[in-house]
């Protein structure tokens, strides 16, 4: 293109260099330039409303909360004994009558011996308490261990409210009475531990002379 | 449809999303620019490199894409551009000629002038390509985008970001040198 009087572009060699060109760029070359320009001008999905690409943070958000809302709840207000489900494994099951029974034995014994009068008054009974686990069969015997078992929790359970409970609420006559049956029935040590406690709660109270 | 319009109008329906106008500006460019840069740098698995690259920026670029010049004018730039980048990389000596403050006749002749590859070029392509390789890098580039690229002067020197005096002269003693290496076919 000799467009201006002083481009010193020679004619000749145009049309010699012209003639003598005729490399040119690879098909394979042409086809990843061309894919690569369509990929550019693709058009880009377009972008999301601030709701939705708000939605799963907020999901985890609301579920953190929740969780720990839920444990602050139960921590403040933990469900009484009675309400915490049994637990489903027979092993820890028995567990809670040998440790409560020692310290309790005597508050347990009362009501203990209606429990297997139930069990063993008739078949019948014992069926209709394994009937909601049909295939229960093969542990029949472990069922009826641990439904014997049953009746000497609930009382336990008293037996530890009852130690649980101030021992003020006891009269100082009862109280002083116990202490002498545990004499008499020659427990002299166990008779000494009750009369101290009794110290503590009445400090004021004038022992009997059989007592001092 | 894409034929009428203008490589700038092309380019901004390409920055636009139509990805036919792309193809039809390739169409146009796609053997002069090979060529251009296959003569510069005398290696034509070079070249494809090169020309992929030149390429791929502008598909990078068409998002800001203003028609402030020529599309042949800034497609050359980013095309001399990357030359210059390959020569820091691989022949600093030759990068550091495109400053235009050193006299035409006292450039070097690139280091692609191999004896023994042109004793063996005896057709006219050779014998061209032979005397491209003889000439100093600036030189050659202001001719091949006079020639191959069919820009002006001032065109030129605004690809290659020198005066036009200064394009001029290289190109002078690039047609001269050149008429002298190939007397005997012109």
């Amino acid at each position: 293109m000799n467009d201006t009087p002083d481009d010193p572009r020679d004619p000749e060699l145009s049309r010699l260099f012209r003639k003598a060109s005729s490399t040119e760029p690879s098909p394979v070359l042409d086809s990843a330039i061309l894919a690569a320009a369509r990929a550019a001008a693709a058009p880009q999905r377009p972008p999301r409303p601030w709701w939705r690409r708000l939605q799963a943070p907020f999901a985890l958000a609301a579920t953190v909360m929740l969780a720990v809302v839920l444990t602050l709840t139960m921590d403040r207000n933990p469900p009484p004994d009675g309400e915490i489900p049994a637990t489903p494994s027979g092993k820890e099951r028995p567990s809670v009558p040998e440790q409560v029974a020692p310290a309790t034995r005597n508050a347990a014994e009362a009501p203990a011996p209606a429990a297997p009068a139930a069990m063993q008054g008739s078949p019948g009974a014992s069926t209709a308490k394994a009937a909601p686990n049909p295939a229960a069969d093969a542990e029949s015997t472990d069922m009826l261990g641990s439904e014997r078992r049953k009746p000497l929790a609930e009382p336990a359970l008293e037996a530890k409210r009852e130690a649980a409970t101030p021992l003020l609420q006891k009269s100082p006559e009862a109280w002083l009475e116990e202490i002498r049956n545990l004499r008499r029935q020659g427990h002299p040590a166990k008779a000494e531990r009750r009369l101290r406690e009794f110290r503590v709660a009445y400090p004021d109270y004038a022992l009997p002379e059989d007592l001092r | 449809m894409h034929d009428a319009l203008s490589d700038e109008r092309l380019m901004l329906a390409y920055r636009d999303g139509d990805a036919a106008a792309f193809d039809a500006l390739y169409t146009r460019y796609r053997t002069r620019l090979y060529r251009h840069l296959a003569h510069q740098c005398g290696d034509p698995r070079l070249a494809e490199e090169l020309y992929q690259d030149v390429w791929l920026k502008v598909i990078n670029a068409r998002v800001d894409y203003e028609p402030l010049a020529k599309f042949s004018t800034w497609l050359y730039r980013i095309a001399h551009h990357r030359l210059i980048d390959h020569y820091r990389q691989h022949a600093r000596n030759v990068a550091t000629l495109f400053d235009g403050s050193i006299d035409p006749d006292e450039l070097p002749a690139a280091d692609g002038a191999n004896p023994a590859r042109r004793f063996e070029r005896s057709d006219l392509a050779s014998r061209l390509t032979r005397a491209l390789e003889d000439l100093p890098v600036p030189q050659r580039e202001a001719f091949l985008l006079a020639e191959e690229g069919g820009l002006s002067l001032e065109e030129i020197a605004a690809a290659t970001a020198t005066g036009r005096e200064t394009v001029k002269s290289r190109l002078r003693y690039a047609v001269g040198k050149l008429r002298l290496s190939l007397q005997d076919l012109l």
